[in-house]
């Protein structure tokens, strides 16, 4: 068995936020709901601390700068339920596709009914999504049996054909 | 092949080659790949064995193991001292000693006793020829080995209930036992940016001989560590051979006593063989893996620790907090879950506690001395 990478979802979840309108920055603004909001939802950093103590891989003395959030419209979502592989003896997720213009935007603006399978589901979409942005072929994703899911990304280099030693005449005809 | 586990707000990237820094950095923009390096003048222990020679009376293949290991433990001789006879090198030697191994099979604990040239009947299932999965660079590893050139190989002696090797242990396809293809491999992927720092093998117990003979294969500038990464289950005879090719050992050591490792990897005397290869490496490179199993910190995690403390002069620990309920975890309830941070920080605390030293804290003084 390998070391593996650990990472935190709610990176993705916060990267992929949908920014407010002027109008809801507005709204939230009166009567300083934006601080009382403030009050209540810990920052990324104090989320992380509470959760791990020690964020493995990542060094807590090293501030996590995040870059300004990217628009949810960079990414192209996969449809999920394309799955090109399948095991009949493992339960898998088969989620409906769906279209992004009706992907809530996660955080502050989350919906608390949709909070359970819809938030896995989008958090697999997120994920998968960043995964194939950033050049990476998604083959198969399927859930566990105990919980979660996993996410099997394509084995480019057990495609990638072995270069064999060359022949070269030298001389002759 | 890579796998991502998504569980609750864990994600866990099984495998991860160079391409998925880019994906690393998204999560932590001050992601880097950490590597610490053997200084210059290391040689692979692998290349000191080619390059010592021996002189041998009778043909390799007539002399029997205590006739092979005393000419192992020969001093080298130079090619003019010898008058009569054949010279060798001591890898042909040691690959000689391993291929007799098959005959009687006790590499691991099981102790089969089986002749793997006539049969894969043993509990490895493994018959005489060495399979392996095409080899990759490992970017997570230990920073000391790290990055890492990786071949899985394929079989193993134990059935962990939450392996998440399963499907590579057991897949159909792999790459035809073919070294030299192998070599062209690997340096592939070794003239690719990612400056690797050691060559992995892991399941190195059950398939020995073939790591030797693709070692017998390797060109004669490669000079990386080799780190065998293995179950804690090997024979004696399987680490009196193995120690002369590892540089580093990366050992798995799962349970703290016999009765857990009986329940989830269906293994006897656990504890017997652990203390046998812990014994073996004495004095070597040693990295010894604790994966937090959740429900296991004070029945196998604690006195696992407590018996490294035994070995702390020579040995690291790596605690890995990576465990997600894989293949057949799911059927027990304690282990249908990840390891809880109080767990996690509780074997991190343990390693502190019994004096051992954290490779992944103060992995630069690695390869010191």
């Amino acid at each position: 068995m390998s070391r593996a990478y650990n990472a935190n979802m709610r990176v993705v979840r916060k990267r992929f936020k949908k920014p407010r309108t002027p109008e809801e920055a507005k709204f939230m603004s009166l009567f300083g709901a934006t601080d009382l909001y403030n009050s209540y939802s810990p920052t990324f950093d104090e989320l992380s601390l509470q959760e791990w103590g020690v964020e493995p891989h990542m060094s807590s003395d090293i501030p996590i700068s995040m870059s300004p959030p990217m628009s949810f419209e960079e990414l192209s979502l996969p449809s999920i339920s394309e799955e090109k592989e399948t095991h009949a003896s493992v339960p898998r997720a088969a989620f409906p596709e769906m279209s992004k213009d009706v992907v809530p935007a996660l955080g502050s603006d989350i919906d608390p009914h949709e909070i359970g399978q819809d938030s896995e589901q989008r958090d697999v979409q997120l994920l998968v999504g960043l995964l194939e942005k950033m050049g990476q072929e998604v083959k198969e994703v399927k859930a566990l049996p105990a919980g979660g899911m996993k996410i099997t990304l394509a084995d480019l280099m057990g495609a990638q054909k072995v270069k064999e030693p060359e022949l070269v005449r030298v001389g002759g005809i | 092949m890579k796998g991502i586990y998504k569980i609750g707000d864990d994600i866990v990237f099984h495998d991860p080659d160079p391409e998925m820094a880019k994906v690393f950095l998204e999560f932590d923009p001050s992601y880097k790949v950490k590597s610490f390096q053997p200084s210059a003048g290391f040689t692979s222990k692998f290349q000191v064995l080619c390059d010592e020679m021996v002189q041998v009376d009778d043909p390799l293949i007539e002399m029997n193991t205590a006739e092979l290991l005393e000419t192992l433990n020969k001093s080298p001789q130079h090619k003019m001292d010898v008058l009569g006879g054949e010279i060798v090198s001591k890898l042909k030697v040691l690959h000689a000693l391993s291929l007799g191994s098959f005959s009687e099979c006790r590499l691991c604990g099981w102790d089969c006793g089986v002749n793997r040239y006539h049969n894969a009947s043993g509990r490895c299932g493994l018959g005489s020829e060495t399979f392996w999965n095409v080899p990759f660079t490992h970017i997570a590893e230990e920073a000391s080995i790290n990055p890492a050139i990786v071949v899985n190989i394929k079989g193993c002696a134990l059935k962990c209930v939450y392996c998440i090797d399963h499907d590579m242990l057991n897949a159909e396809r792999v790459t035809p036992s073919n070294p030299k293809a192998l070599w062209s491999q690997i340096i592939e992927l070794q003239s690719q940016d990612v400056p690797i720092t050691s060559l992995e093998f892991t399941n190195p117990t059950e398939s020995l001989p073939g790591i030797i003979r693709i070692l017998k294969h390797a060109p004669v500038q490669f000079n990386l560590p080799v780190v065998l990464n293995c179950h804690s289950y090997g024979s004696s005879l399987f680490y009196e051979m193995a120690k002369r090719i590892a540089d580093v050992w990366l050992l798995d050591l799962r349970y703290g006593n016999d009765r857990c490792a009986k329940k989830l990897s269906e293994i006897d005397d656990y504890m017997k063989y652990t203390k046998i290869g812990l014994n073996a490496m004495k004095g070597e490179r040693v990295i010894v893996r604790i994966l937090v199993l959740p429900g296991h910190v004070s029945c196998c995690h604690a006195p696992a620790l407590e018996l490294l403390s035994e070995y702390r002069d020579y040995v690291w620990v790596s605690v890995l907090d990576q465990y997600v309920p894989e293949h057949e975890a799911y059927l027990d309830p304690v282990l249908s879950r990840r390891p809880t941070k109080e767990e996690i920080l509780e074997v991190e605390s343990l390693v502190k506690r019994y004096g051992l030293k954290d490779i992944n804290s103060m992995g630069e003084k690695f390869w010191l001395n």
